[in-house]
């Protein structure tokens, strides 16, 4: 289903053998940055739903390679496949951060599940008061203030962000346990 | 982690006075040990998860009724946890205590069907759940960082390397500067000895000038005459200034009549 032929339809000169999947592979490539569905709906002249099923086949297909799709929301990207951290790490040259703390991991998960969350409904859950936990997280860009629930005091909610599934080596939240 | 409850200890004046320092001077100024030593403390439902594990119980109501008893012990032995550390205790105590009644004293039965009774779980046995699940998961994550599972975008930015220390012995500011001398003498080479020539700009009161002097003999005229079509952008900027100035000034008046239109310059009505 989503094989089917963007191109035929359009006066480019694309190779029509290329499905909507592979397209979709090159733009995320030479994009380097998350790619919204819309965006790439856009581009590609193909409804949201069809570019979906495309990033689905896409991210099916990518076993054994060196570069697998992240989906975060309807944001997508190209990432380097979590086995091949420690390579990558050295070519780049960056440095391994501290480890995050389990009352930190806790939270982080918490949100994962719940976003987008209040500090209040972290609070309520783990029992304990969350502030530590949710500047560290911030500080390290694994989540993100989203907006303000509408409710009284307007309290900040908190969602995961991108950063987050590359740090743990994530291709999606539902690699997540169940809950 | 639950034996960890009981035994932390808040930085209060119970701390064993073996272990806190006095300040030189304020003999009764007591200090907090500075190897004060808090226990990751996870509160209430970490302590009630670990009872129901200790049972090898699920997350029901009727097991958190179980193990009321086992809690309520623990919350006594936490009396010297700070008021909000053990606020969070007692709503739970309370908590348990409410569904432990309801065990016990039997209730009329509900009016409602039992689609509603099952759909009602208790609240806190969802967070309960909820927790448990999200310790699962911190699980998941810990394992991951601990083997540098991360994946990397094309966004991440490679680290610069630092710059090498500067090679040899302490420069003297005397040195720096003559080396500064030595940089600027090597540039000054490539510099070009001719001074640049910069295209002739009609000065700006020259333009003034000119509308002025062509106002007396014209009603009004068009900003396109102002200029030779050739004119280049920089002199077509010069008169458009001259003309803002002398609207401002109030010394003439403007005019355009459509969009994109014509610039009509006259002399203002008094």
């Amino acid at each position: 289903m989503a094989r089917n032929d963007v191109t035929t339809e359009q006066d480019n000169t694309q190779a029509p053998t290329l499905g909507l999947a592979a397209l979709i592979e090159c733009l995320l490539f030479v994009a380097g940055r998350p790619l919204a569905v819309n965006e790439l709906g856009r581009v590609l002249a193909t409804p949201a739903a069809a570019v979906h099923a495309a990033i689905e086949e896409l991210a099916a297909h990518d076993n054994g390679r060196g570069v697998m799709v992240q989906r975060f929301g309807d944001r997508v990207q190209l990432v380097t496949h979590p086995a091949a951290s420690s390579l990558v790490q050295r070519f780049l040259g960056t440095e391994k951060r501290s480890p995050l703390r389990k009352a930190e991991l806790e939270t982080l998960a918490l949100i994962a599940y719940r976003q987008p969350v209040t500090r209040a409904e972290l609070e309520a859950v783990r029992g304990v008061n969350c502030d530590r936990p949710l500047a560290q997280l911030l500080a390290r860009s694994l989540i993100e203030v989203t907006g303000r629930r509408e409710t009284p005091g307007r309290p900040y909610i908190y969602a995961t962000t991108l950063e987050f599934l590359e740090t743990f080596g994530l291709r999606s939240l539902e690699e997540l346990p169940p809950h | 982690m639950v034996a960890e409850a009981p035994g932390r200890q808040a930085p209060t004046p119970q701390v064993p006075t073996t272990a806190a320092s006095v300040l030189p001077g304020f003999p009764f100024v007591r200090l907090p040990p500075f190897d004060v030593h808090l226990p990751t403390f996870d509160g209430p439902l970490e302590l009630l998860l670990g009872l129901l594990r200790e049972g090898d119980l699920a997350i029901t109501e009727l097991a958190l009724v179980q193990v009321t008893d086992q809690y309520l012990a623990h919350v006594q032995a936490l009396r010297e946890l700070d008021v909000e550390a053990i606020a969070g205790f007692l709503a739970v105590a309370a908590h348990l205590l409410v569904l432990k009644s309801r065990a016990i004293v039997p209730r009329e039965p509900p009016a409602h069907t039992e689609a509603d009774e099952a759909e009602s779980e208790d609240e806190l046995v969802a967070r309960l759940r909820l927790y448990a699940a999200a310790q699962r998961a911190a699980g998941v994550l810990a394992a991951r960082q601990a083997s540098g599972e991360h994946a990397f975008s094309r966004g991440t930015p490679p680290a610069l390397p630092l710059p090498p220390p500067p090679p040899g012995p302490q420069a003297k500011p005397m040195q720096l500067a003559l080396a500064l001398q030595g940089v600027l003498a090597a540039r000054a080479a490539d510099l070009p000895t001719e001074e640049p020539q910069l295209p002739r700009l009609p000065s700006l009161d020259r333009r003034i000038e000119d509308i002025h002097r062509r106002l007396r003999t014209s009603d009004r005229i068009a900003f396109n005459d102002l200029t030779v079509p050739s004119a280049g952008a920089a002199e077509l900027v010069v008169t458009f200034i001259a003309v803002l100035n002398l609207w401002h000034t109030g010394e003439i008046a403007v005019q355009q009549e459509t969009l994109f239109g014509d610039i009509w310059i006259a002399r203002p009505q008094r």
